[in-house]
């Protein structure tokens, strides 16, 4: 089957599908995978939010507002299917706070030797990703997603607050608490998963 | 302004996220607060590693998969193809069945037989009924009785 083509009137004047699925994939396929590993920690469950925003965003592509970013609106459908199953967890499983945080799976692709001429680098850099990612894990839910979207996607706290379907003040409370309490837990002040005040 | 109070605008500072007035009066203290000033960098490093962090590359095989379950129909693209046609047959469709209905219902009513019964011979009957049971019961005898309802069903059928 061909992949199907966007008509003119579903194009987006900022990011968005411009041709078929590999043009809209292409384009805002590694954001939303980022976001989405950020967000569990993991890259199974990144992967499995990724597919079902994707598919979710097309189903619902009627109420798509073609004069705002595509990207931005597939994040904000990615963020609600996390939300979602965070809430259908909590409701299932009783959560320890003194556990351990989970621990990212590690692809063959990282393990495998690659072409970086200098592999103390390569370390250090996924030593610095597991930190950071072990920081994020650490933080609730809504201080993980602001903190994630401004620091590291670069959004704007209106474009935050867009997602998070928040107002910008409860955006600056949300990034300036978990950006202090990333910075605690990278500075050894805090040990990851230990309850912050 | 009580930045110590408030280090979110700290935060909201190092973000560009405040007005020109905002951000002069938020520099002018940090560069004078010392507890400020180190809050100030200790969030700038936390902000930058976070930056820095690195990205994931979109995997290969995901790509595959997103592709192959893009071009799969949903139910809302189906819902979304079938939708033109299904806004003309819909009502086309509830309307004829709605004709067919109307015409079965004529079509029994008049093939169905008048069962109704005819009111006013039944309240005359009833009225000398009432009057008959006044006669006291000894003189009551049974071929009288018959010939009464005989007489009683003749008249009917002669009314009607």
């Amino acid at each position: 089957m061909s992949p199907r083509t966007f008509s003119s009137s579903e194009r987006n004047n900022n990011v968005g599908p411009s041709g078929d699925f590999s043009e809209l994939i292409r384009q805002c396929g590694e954001k939303a995978y980022n976001f989405a590993y950020r967000l569990s920690g993991n890259e199974p469950d990144a992967r499995d939010l990724v597919q079902e925003a994707f598919v979710r965003a097309l189903e619902h592509f009627g109420s798509y507002d073609p004069s705002r970013p595509f990207d931005t609106w597939l994040y904000k459908i990615l963020h609600n299917i996390y939300l979602d199953g965070m809430r259908r967890y909590a409701h299932r499983h009783v959560v320890s706070m003194d556990a351990a945080p989970p621990q990212a799976d590690t692809s063959w692709e990282e393990l495998l030797p690659g072409d970086d001429p200098e592999p103390g680098a390569g370390i250090m850099r996924q030593q610095e990703d597991g930190l950071v990612q072990a920081a994020l894990d650490a933080l609730p839910p809504h201080y993980r997603a602001a903190v994630t979207l401004c620091d590291i996607e670069g959004l704007s706290y209106e474009q935050i607050g867009e997602i998070m379907s928040c107002p910008a003040g409860t955006v600056r409370s949300r990034i300036h608490q978990g950006r202090t309490l990333v910075r605690k837990i990278l500075e050894k002040e805090l040990k990851p998963g230990e309850k912050v005040r | 302004m009580k930045i110590h109070e408030e280090y979110e605008l700290i935060s909201a500072y190092l973000d560009g996220e405040l007005s020109d007035a905002e951000s002069a009066a938020v520099s002018g203290h940090v560069s004078s607060c010392p507890s400020c000033r180190a809050q100030f960098q200790s969030l700038r490093a936390a902000k930058a590693r976070l930056a820095h962090a690195p990205r994931r590359a979109l995997p290969p095989a995901l790509v595959g998969q997103l592709e192959r379950r893009l071009a799969r129909p949903t139910w809302g693209s189906l819902l979304e193809r079938l939708w033109p046609p299904l806004r003309v047959l819909v009502p086309a469709g509830a309307f004829a069945a709605a004709a067919a209905a109307a015409w079965f219902w004529g079509s029994l009513r008049a093939a169905a037989p008048d069962h109704a019964i005819p009111l006013e011979p039944l309240l005359a009957a009833h009225s000398r009924y009432t009057a008959e049971a006044l006669v006291p019961a000894s003189e009551l005898v049974a071929s009288n009785y018959s010939a009464q309802l005989n007489a009683y069903y003749g008249d009917t059928s002669e009314q009607e």
